[in-house]
């Protein structure tokens, strides 16, 4: 019964189709690839963002939200930027680290995409850090975990939990790539961009 | 605000009566005819001269002092960060001061998600320079255009010694 009044939605200024109303999490099969991730533009400044992380990254999801109701689910603005999925899952970024006497090998971040409803928005997703960690000489994986947002907050991760020069260029050359990522503002959210992604030239 | 607007509005300073350029500051007005971004190596032998200079200009910052609603400001931000030792807050005070020293103080404070002091300012074309220090007081900048596809960042550690005028001279030199 609690978890059930957690899932639902006491705002009545959101519309019905986005109370998560106790439906289950999407599985990522039905993530394509030129679906949308919008991101709002809680501020001007991308690197500004009170409250949020370099790791899960909330967006809405395109394929569960329509356009104008973007702006109805927090925090209101009216402008947001957004990107394709196949360009969040072509993120790749690839360092050797051989110094360390811990975690030395080679470094591969990627972004994990994943469906977390919330009671008033059940478009909810967070672009998730995927971290890998491979032997340089013989290519075997020695490490592979997807940080959660209490992870990240909580610093219990080998990522963000070092604090050495090289995690740090790490995981702020990874933030640099998300900001690139979702760079397109919302004017171009037309029909021309995403009847190219359909095909597939975007 | 670019390179050429902190020259300028440091010549400004000169005519208004408030202390003497840092030397760095006089050496790019000397330069400003030679700048050319276009010519990397140029930029860099540069860069490389004012930082050097810029070592000796910081001892001049001590002499500024921070107007009182900035330092209300950066007590909120700081209140905010919750840093658990001084090094990060001092560096932020003394790159405000240098900042004030070459008559740049369109800045804005806050902080990003990830727990960093951010010193920022925002150019008439909608792009940001973003200065974000870290509670171990190491340095990152960040240029934020309007196209942010081509957003770029470099790092200064503290272990590798940091120039704050160089700091903010490869802030400005971003492009």
């Amino acid at each position: 019964m609690l978890l059930r009044l957690l899932m639902e939605c006491a705002n009545p200024n959101i519309p019905k189709y986005l109370d998560r109303n106790n439906r289950q999490p999407l599985s990522e099969r039905k993530f394509f690839y030129f679906h949308n991730a919008y991101r709002d533009e809680a501020n001007a400044n991308g690197i500004e963002i009170p409250g949020g992380n370099a790791n899960a990254i909330s967006c809405k999801w395109s394929k569960l939200i329509r356009k104008e109701d973007i702006h109805k689910v927090e925090p209101f603005k009216p402008s947001y930027r957004f990107c394709f999925f196949k360009e969040i899952r072509k993120l790749k970024l690839e360092r050797d680290y051989l110094n360390g006497q811990q975690h030395q090998g080679r470094h591969v971040l990627t972004a994990k995409i994943v469906h977390t409803p919330q009671p008033c928005n059940f478009a909810h997703i967070e672009i998730l850090i995927n971290h890998k960690i491979f032997d340089i000489k013989n290519g075997k994986k020695l490490f592979e975990e997807t940080y959660t947002y209490l992870d990240w907050k909580n610093k219990n991760t080998i990522l963000n939990g070092n604090d050495n020069k090289f995690f740090k260029g790490l995981r702020g050359d990874y933030r640099i790539e998300v900001i690139k990522l979702i760079s397109r503002a919302s004017s171009e959210n037309n029909l021309k961009n995403n009847t190219l992604a359909i095909i597939g030239i975007l | 605000m670019n390179i050429l607007d902190i020259i300028l509005q440091s010549t400004a300073s000169v005519t208004q009566g408030v202390p003497q350029h840092p030397p760095y500051i006089q050496c790019l007005v000397a330069d400003r005819t030679s700048f050319n971004r276009e010519n990397q190596a140029n930029w860099d032998t540069l860069k490389e001269y004012f930082e050097s200079l810029g070592n000796g200009a910081l001892n001049q910052s001590e002499s500024i002092v921070i107007p009182q609603e900035t330092e209300k400001k950066i007590n909120q931000v700081f209140g905010q960060l919750n840093y658990k030792s001084d090094s990060g807050k001092n560096m932020a005070n003394e790159l405000i001061k240098e900042m004030l020293s070459m008559g740049v103080s369109n800045f804005q404070l806050s902080t990003t998600g990830e727990g960093e002091f951010l010193i920022y300012t925002r150019s008439s074309d909608g792009s940001f320079r973003n200065v974000l220090i870290d509670e171990n007081a190491d340095i990152e900048i960040i240029f934020l255009p309007r196209d942010r596809t081509k957003t770029k960042n470099k790092y200064f550690f503290k272990e590798d010694g940091i120039s704050l005028p160089g700091v903010i001279a490869a802030l400005n030199g971003m492009r």
